[in-house]
């Protein structure tokens, strides 16, 4: 089962990109976004700072790291479902082992 | 043998609800990427919304039972409603990450700031620290019962104070950019997208809980059983 | 014996203790001291500026000294073992829990009265509207020592306690610290003209909510 559920978290992830290239032809032209207003009274009694943000940032390289970084979220806890899965077959075993060896004593 | 012994063979439904999951998440994914159009001021990255609003409901979903579950358990000490507790506050905590972490990579697009000191945000970091913290002592103290109590006790805490955390950091950073809603979708495409994801989050979201849940029961009953054959072990030395 | 005499026996009990060993408040009273000096290094690069931070620079403070207190509130009775026999005897756990509210009270509000006008000073501030000022702190107080001992009785047997109460405890307090912070800044700017009491209301409602939260949940829990 947890090899399967691998296997296809594995399946999952990898097929993705294959869709990346093909949306990313149809990409607009990148417009500068707006920078983060900010009222507070406390900012404003501090010397204005040079942004360092306005430059336009590559909306494609984000999406790869917003989307690359979503599921390896997801397939972490997949991994760790699957280590925990490991963990219990293992005690399983043992128990049976010790069950048997009971029955067999008696 | 009072316990019947545990197997970790996976029901025919369980093998059902991951089959689906897959395919809601492969069908989102196609959806997304081919069928709906990029949004005219944000261009591409406004495709990691949909995900990124889905694992929100998916965090929300995670984080309510979890509470609930933890009042339950304080209130009538149960296996099955404490194993409840302890999955859904972790799967919550993973699609809290998910949600915080494609959430600034977007804002770095659509705002010019990786983040801001946004209402919803706000609540969803210290929900999320919260959150982490229970799991901790969770896995610090083990299966015994004080650390079942404690993070039962914590969890039940965490829903005022969620709501409390909610109306002070409204009330806080009042002046900063919100976040947009859904109310934004125009196109029948990009709500069909939306949806879908949503969907392909909720379920994965099920998935996860009903895995981990099957797993801690699993758990509780080989220690149950252990117990069991321990003191009958005992009891014939004697 | 009523419930009230004997939340009164205990409180006082943990009170002669203190005034006999001064261990606690003491250390209390140093560290909190010493946050206010490293905070005043840290931020007093502009004397202009310098008032801006003392709302923060305080309730750190506050928050830092409590978490002090609450992790020694117990000690003595997980110590000697007694926690359980305590919880469960028949006048039941919430003499204990109110008394134990009462020490943290009693312990964080001498620390904050000493340290309040140092940190004034230190940091070259007015306080037009003293009554206010002193609602937000003793607001404040009352809120951390509700869920604090708690928290404190919670974590009482886990491993790393140390480490783990104020992870715990943080972002449960994130309301009533965002709103003290707030509202003393508010309170300590030359006109009040902002409303505060929106905030207050915050503090309050967090307050009542966790004056009944806390000890109905102390009450549920089993003390080994």
């Amino acid at each position: 089962m947890t090899f399967r559920k691998t296997l296809a978290a594995a399946a999952l992830g990898l097929s993705l990109p294959l869709f990346a290239p093909h949306a990313v032809r149809a990409e607009e032209p990148r417009t500068p976004s707006p920078v983060a207003s900010s009222g507070q009274a406390f900012d404003a009694a501090l010397p204005a700072l040079p942004s360092l943000k306005e430059e336009p940032v590559d909306g494609q390289k984000l999406l790869v790291i917003a989307y690359v970084v979503f599921w390896a979220l997801a397939a972490g806890y997949l991994a760790q479902l699957a280590l925990a899965q490991r963990r219990l077959r293992r005690d399983l075993d043992a128990l049976q082992r010790r069950v048997d060896g009971d029955r067999g004593g008696t | 043998m009072s316990a019947k012994q545990p197997t970790d063979k996976p029901p025919l439904g369980m093998l059902v609800l991951t089959g689906l999951t897959f395919c809601t998440i492969a069908a989102s994914a196609w959806h997304v990427f081919l069928n709906t159009p990029s949004d005219a001021t944000l261009g591409i990255v406004q495709k990691i919304f949909y995900w990124h609003v889905g694992a929100a409901f998916g965090m929300l979903l995670g984080m309510v039972t979890a509470s609930l579950a933890s009042l339950l358990d304080l209130v009538s000490p149960n296996d099955r409603v404490d194993a409840i507790a302890r999955a859904t506050m972790e799967v919550g905590v993973v699609f809290a990450l998910m949600v915080l972490t494609s959430g600034p990579i977007w804002a770095r697009k659509s705002w010019g700031t990786y983040w801001t000191w946004e209402p919803r945000l706000t609540l969803t970091l210290l929900v999320l620290l919260l959150a982490l913290a229970i799991t901790a002592i969770r896995g610090l103290a083990a299966d015994s019962e004080s650390g079942r109590k404690i993070a039962a006790a914590l969890g039940v805490l965490g829903a005022p104070a969620a709501y409390l955390i909610h109306v002070a950091v409204k009330l806080w950073g009042g002046t900063h950019p919100t976040v947009i809603d859904g109310g934004g979708i125009r196109s029948t495409e990009m709500r069909v997208s939306f949806w879908l994801s949503v969907a392909a989050m909720l379920l994965l979201c099920v998935t996860f809980i009903v895995a981990r849940y099957r797993q801690i029961r699993i758990a509780q009953d080989t220690r149950e059983l252990r117990l069991t054959l321990s003191a009958r072990a005992l009891e014939d030395n004697a | 014996m009523t419930h009230l005499h004997l939340t009164w026996l205990l409180f006082r009990k943990d009170l002669l203790i203190e005034a006999r060993s001064r261990e606690i408040v003491g250390f209390m009273l140093l560290f909190s001291v010493l946050c206010v000096v490293i905070f005043a290094f840290a931020f007093l690069t502009d004397a202009d500026r310098a008032r801006l931070f003392l709302p923060g620079v305080l309730w750190v403070t506050l928050l830092f000294s409590g978490t002090v207190g609450l992790l020694r509130l117990f000690a003595r009775e997980d110590e000697s073992g007694t926690l359980g026999i305590c919880a469960r005897s028949r006048a039941g756990a919430l003499p204990l829990y109110w008394s134990k509210v009462a020490v943290q009270i009693a312990f964080s509000g001498i620390v904050t009265a000493c340290v309040t006008p140092l940190a004034v000073v230190f940091f070259d501030a007015e306080v037009p509207d003293v009554g206010l000022s002193f609602a937000a702190l003793a607001l404040g107080i009352l809120g951390q020592s509700f869920v604090g001992t708690l928290c404190s009785a919670l974590l009482v047997t886990v491993r790393l306690r140390e480490v783990l109460l104020p992870l715990v405890l943080y972002p449960l307090l994130s309301p009533l610290f965002i709103g003290g912070v707030k509202m003393t800044s508010i309170v300590l700017s030359r006109t009040i003209a902002e409303d505060y009491t929106a905030w207050l209301g915050l503090m309050v409602a967090f307050d009542v909510i966790f004056m009944v939260a806390s000890p109905a949940v102390f009450t549920r829990l089993r003390y080994e």
